[in-house]
């Protein structure tokens, strides 16, 4: 490379002389230490390999239609060749020489005619470039060819099952009419059909905001006055579109057990995301407030543990506890208190925790709360938080209250994505300069009116890139309640694997779900991108 | 607090119930009576619940016995608490991230490099690797591993072997080659930490002489070479004084003299079945060792797969080639011991057929080798000593000494319908880990670009200027500054890999909260269980970004 670049300096006396000493050139690049030596030696081989395993590869499959009874068709003939290992092979090995060439013949010239210059920077950079990109080269057009012999040339689309099951053993490729054949469970569960307008109806009213908010934002158009008006018909159309898939008075209603596939993985990240967005700015400006905190709380705590003695009585006989301690043998830890060691340690506990609010947190209360909800939830994993709302919630409320499956999952996302979204919007409360708190001080707004119309305009401004990256993965983790037993788009794969006419068929499945999320997920990704730019956020 | 001190005199007009601070305090004061009024209500509950339900209040059911099994992990019965259960769990938890984690690092770092590597084709590989993995669920990635990867590998017999080598993927999961410690290894191990101390002592020595005189010597490779000097003296020493302590018994009932291993197994040819056959007389008296018979058995499956190509018969071809392969040593033994790996590969590098029959105590296998079942029986010394004991005849049976050096490779070799020896990844394992470390090291990646982008062009630009070589401008400037940046981030994708680690739940590996739901269903303990969980975690959580924090700090820049 040293030379390379070297005679490029050079090349003000442009000649059509071809003078680049070759040898120089791999006695400074590769003979200049031993390592480069074992390692170009390495690379050489792995590509020897590389080359020769997909020289020989195996023709790529063909399913009944391009091959039927064995008789291959014109079609498949015409796929077989070009798709041909050697064929590809050769192709790819003299495309990299000519590349080679025009580059070595480039730099001995020292004129980069065409993409010539963009080859050498980028591909050809130095022996070891040009030997990963060779390798590399291979194994991509190689994988491009077997995900293709699998998902196209060799697969079988029918989607009935009678057709399939008679195919299925000389269908070399995927079997796609799994997902062909149950379209409707893949994006509605099992919604009852004569009721499906309902999810039309609800997609039509999203589709109308989503146009008349276009208008309205993107062009000056005489809908400009009527944005905050769109702001409230979005807030409102989600309970509505609810209330609508739940049915209105009159209606028959769709039990929330039916609800199911892309739907309900919908639904919960909708919900989830703007149910908790209330919750999380509270907690955001809890774990932020700055007031002071209530003197001497310790005090309080010692009065509550008095309330406590005398609601529980103050302990009279020896107490024996049952200490878990997972890291010894037995497991357990057995001590027995008498009556006096007890209401020590009861004082202890409760005076301590109000003790060390005022030591650490100034005596802020609400700061206390914020802080502790926030660092436990985000400690623990989404999972235990959904098994503690579909457990323990039934528990821990009176008896008589029933809540659906789908509300107790649903309060345990909201939970669980409060604290997340608490910690992003913190970071835009942080993000504003301290002037502008001062100045909303100084033309004598209160705390509540320069909070609503200075500080938080401007710092939900700058997180709704963090909003939409978490609503990102929210989406992505609804696809955990499949484990607690709702029938999001990832538990109807599994149910739609165990079905007698598609047994066996997870890699399609599995692939074909993966590719739902995904195609969302990098949409959502890419326009938060774009907000990004348009908002500005970053240019300060 | 400060403004109060100008003008206490404006402020002591007024009146309470307009103080800002006074209000700021009732309103605390109310949200607290809030907060405990709620939680006492919810307590309530569960106290009303519990009574009717017959739930159970406290930690006493840790000590009753779990009575179901668990697939993977430390030392457990069934017969073990729930306590025992759950701790398996967490061990199995940590296991997992502290792999993933490591791993994760690794896989992050290079494709955070590839990333921004002057190769167009390598960062772009790399760009569509993190741009899929990261959006896609690590849920539906788990599926995809475990149910549409590794469960749809070949059966046992049909195993992958990629490239060869001793790695074998099927469907049972993966079986590597592993290293098992012997009885010397401890004390090879002192021998490595005296080797590692003198390396320190060198190093120091010759830095201060650098120092002293400027000129520079070789300290790597002085290190280098000590420290192998020292460990591979420590290696041949405990070879050579240890090696009485691994010992193989050999059944004398068909043989008469055990020279050599070798002899036993060109016995068990059976060369009247063999001529049976039909098989040439003086091809048979040319076997006489064990490579002999297996340059036979690789002729006779050329010529197999001749005859079929040309569609002839094979039979008599196929029951030569299986006469030849029933002769082999069978070796019995403690499974996935010591004495079973050692005699194995004894017996394999003889190029000896060896068929290994596992069983849990020394005392079985030695009934098994007592009814004939095996020709081998491997242990200790003392094992072996007490089992020829109980033996009829101790005197027909020989304790031959083999030597064993301090680490044995443990390697996995087909057996059957089986895979033996090695360090067995069960499928669950296998797809939780990969899962973790696909999913985890996309978004480490993205860490590790931005972290190296941060340093600016001018320090490396500098550290050229100073005459550093490349190696020493990554070593010294970039990395040392890119890890400021990259720390804080990193710890959070540790711990999100942790807490990941939870989704094992769906795939039936046993973490955590897998055994953790096992036990709540089997004993009803549902609430004491979650606060196992969320304490397990938050200590996890806690533990871990302690380590990091104290770790950044130390190389966080140190300002005023």
């Amino acid at each position: 490379m040293a030379t390379l670049s070297h005679t490029q300096d050079t090349s003000l006396t442009t000649s059509n002389r071809f003078e680049l000493d070759i040898p120089e050139y791999f006695r400074n690049t590769v003979f200049n230490s031993i390592w480069r030596v074992v390692f170009a030696i390495l690379m050489v081989a792995a590509n020897i390999i590389i080359i020769r395993a997909t020289f020989t590869a195996k023709p790529v499959g063909l399913s009944f239609f391009l091959a039927p009874n064995g008789v291959v068709t014109p079609l498949g003939n015409a796929i077989l060749f070009l798709t041909n290992g050697a064929l590809l092979t050769s192709i790819i090995v003299i495309l990299w020489l000519v590349g080679l060439v025009a580059v070595v013949i480039s730099a001995g010239r020292h004129h980069w005619p065409g993409p010539t210059q963009w080859l050498k920077d980028s591909l050809y950079t130095g022996p070891f470039g040009a030997m990963v990109t060779l390798a590399g080269v291979t194994l991509i057009v190689f994988a491009i060819r077997g995900l293709l012999s699998w998902a196209v040339f060799g697969a079988l689309f029918s989607t009935n099952p009678d057709a399939v099951k008679l195919l299925k053993d000389v269908t070399p490729g995927a079997i796609w009419g799994v997902i062909g054949a149950n379209t409707k469970l893949f994006s509605v569960g099992q919604f009852p059909s004569e009721q499906i307008w309902r999810v039309w109806a609800s997609l039509g009213i999203v589709l109308l905001l989503a146009a008349l908010s276009l208008l309205a934002w993107n062009f000056s158009s005489p809908l400009k006055a009527f944005r905050k008006v769109l702001v409230w018909l979005w807030l409102l159309s989600l309970p509505a579109i609810l209330w609508l898939l739940y049915g209105l008075p009159g209606m028959e209603t769709v039990p929330t057990l039916r609800w199911g596939g892309f739907l309900l993985t919908v639904v919960l990240s909708v919900v989830g995301v703007v149910v908790s967005f209330p919750i999380g700015l509270m907690l955001a400006l809890g774990r932020r407030s700055e007031v002071r905190g209530v003197p001497y709380l310790w005090m309080y705590g010692a009065g509550l543990l008095f309330i406590f003695w005398g609601v529980a009585g103050f302990p009279s006989e020896p107490v024996t506890l049952n200490i878990p301690v997972l890291f010894r043998d037995p497991p357990i830890w057995v001590v027995t208190l008498s009556p006096v060691a007890y209401a020590l340690l009861q004082a202890i506990f409760i005076v301590g925790i109000f003790w060390s609010i005022g030591y650490f947190l100034g005596g802020n209360i609400i700061k206390a709360f914020s802080v502790a909800y926030i660092e436990m939830i985000r400690g623990v994993p989404l999972i235990t938080v959904l098994f503690m709302a579909q457990i323990l919630l039934p528990i821990f409320l009176p008896k008589d209250v029933e809540i659906d499956n789908l509300l107790r999952v649903t309060v345990g996302i909201i939970l669980f994505s409060a604290a997340y979204l608490a910690e992003n919007v913190r970071g835009g409360l942080q993000a504003i300069p301290k002037g502008q708190y001062e100045a909303a001080m100084a033309v004598g707004l209160s705390n509540a009116q320069s909070m609503r119309l200075i500080i938080l305009p401007q710092a939900l401004r700058l997180v709704i890139p963090a909003i939409v990256g978490q609503f990102i993965s929210l989406f992505k983790d609804t696809s955990l309640v499949s484990i607690v037993g709702l029938l999001d788009l990832l538990k109807i794969a599994q149910v739609v694997v165990a079905q007698p006419d598609w047994l066996g068929l997870q890699r399609e499945t599995y692939a074909f779900v993966a590719l739902v999320y995904w195609i969302f997920s990098f949409a959502m990704s890419r326009t938060s991108q774009r907000l990004e730019k348009k908002l500005g956020v970053g240019q300060y | 607090m400060a403004t109060t001190s100008p003008n206490l005199k404006a402020e002591a007009r007024i009146p309470l119930w307009r103080d800002v601070r006074v209000l700021a305090v009732i309103g605390q004061l109310i949200a607290l009576v809030l907060v405990l009024a709620g939680i006492g209500w919810l307590v309530n509950n569960f106290l009303e619940n519990a009574e009717t339900q017959g739930l159970k209040i406290g930690f006493d059911f840790l000590n009753t016995t779990a009575a179901f099994d668990i697939s993977e992990g430390i030392d457990y019965q069934a017969t073990d608490t729930f306590g025992r259960a759950l701790w398996v769990g967490i061990v199995n938890t940590i296991r997992v991230s502290f792999l993933g984690i490591i791993l994760t690092t690794l896989l992050g770092t290079i494709l955070g490099i590839a990333r921004l590597s002057s190769n167009w084709l390598i960062s772009k590989i790399a760009t569509i690797y993190i741009e899929i993995i990261r959006n896609v669920p690590l849920l539906v990635l788990l599926f995809f591993l475990y149910f549409a990867v590794i469960l749809k590998l070949p059966a046992v017999k049909d195993s992958i072997q990629p490239f060869g080598l001793p790695i074998f993927l099927n469907q049972r999961g993966i079986t590597l080659s592993g290293l098992e410690p012997t009885v010397g290894f401890p004390v090879w191990l002192a021998f490595v930490v005296l080797a590692l101390i003198l390396v320190m002592a060198l190093w120091t020595i010759q830095s201060r002489a650098e120092e002293r005189t400027g000129q520079p010597s070789n300290k790597l490779a002085t290190a280098v070479v000590a420290f192998l000097l020292v460990i591979g003296a420590g290696w041949y020493v405990t070879s050579a004084f240890i090696s009485d302590q691994a010992f193989m018994a050999v059944a004398s009932r068909n043989i008469d003299r055990y020279e050599d291993f070798e002899a036993i197994y060109m016995l068990r040819v059976d060369d009247d079945a063999l001529k049976d056959t039909g098989m040439n007389a003086q091809l048979i008296d040319s076997l006489k060792t064990p490579e002999d018979v297996l340059n036979l058995q690789g002729e006779l499956a050329q010529q197999i797969s001749q005859a079929d190509a040309a569609g002839e018969d094979t039979s008599v071809l196929s029951s030569q080639l299986d006469i030849l392969k029933d002769a082999s040593i069978t070796v019995c033994g403690v499974e996935n011991s010591v004495g079973i790996v050692n005699a194995a590969s004894q017996l394999r590098r003889k190029s000896i057929q060896v068929k290994v029959k596992d069983e849990n105590s020394i005392a079985k296998a030695g009934k098994n080798y007592a009814s004939g079942d095996c020709d081998v029986l491997a242990g200790t010394g003392s094992e072996l000593a007490a089992e020829r004991a109980l033996l009829d005849d101790p005197q027909a049976h020989e304790i031959i000494s083999t030597p064993i050096s301090p680490l044995v490779v443990n390697t996995p070799a087909p057996a059957g319908f089986n895979i033996q020896g090695g360090n067995k990844l069960s499928p669950e394992f296998a797809a939780l880990l990969a899962g973790l470390v696909i999913y985890t090291s996309a978004f480490a990646a993205e860490i590790v670009r931005a972290g190296i982008l941060a340093v600016s062009k001018g320090q490396s630009e500098a550290a050229r200027a100073l005459g550093l070589t490349e190696g020493q401008r990554l070593r010294l400037i970039v990395l040392p500054q890119a890890m400021r940046v990259i720390i804080p981030p990193m710890t959070s994708q540790y711990l999100n890999l942790t807490k990941n680690s939870s989704l094992a739940v769906a795939i039936a590996f046993p973490d955590l909260v897998a055994v953790g739901n096992t036990v709540m269903n089997q004993s009803g303990f549902a609430v004491q269980v979650i606060l196992v969980f969320i304490a397990s975690y938050l200590t996890l959580s806690l533990s871990i970004s302690a380590f990091l924090n104290w770790y950044n700090k130390k190389v966080a820049l140190v300002e005023r």
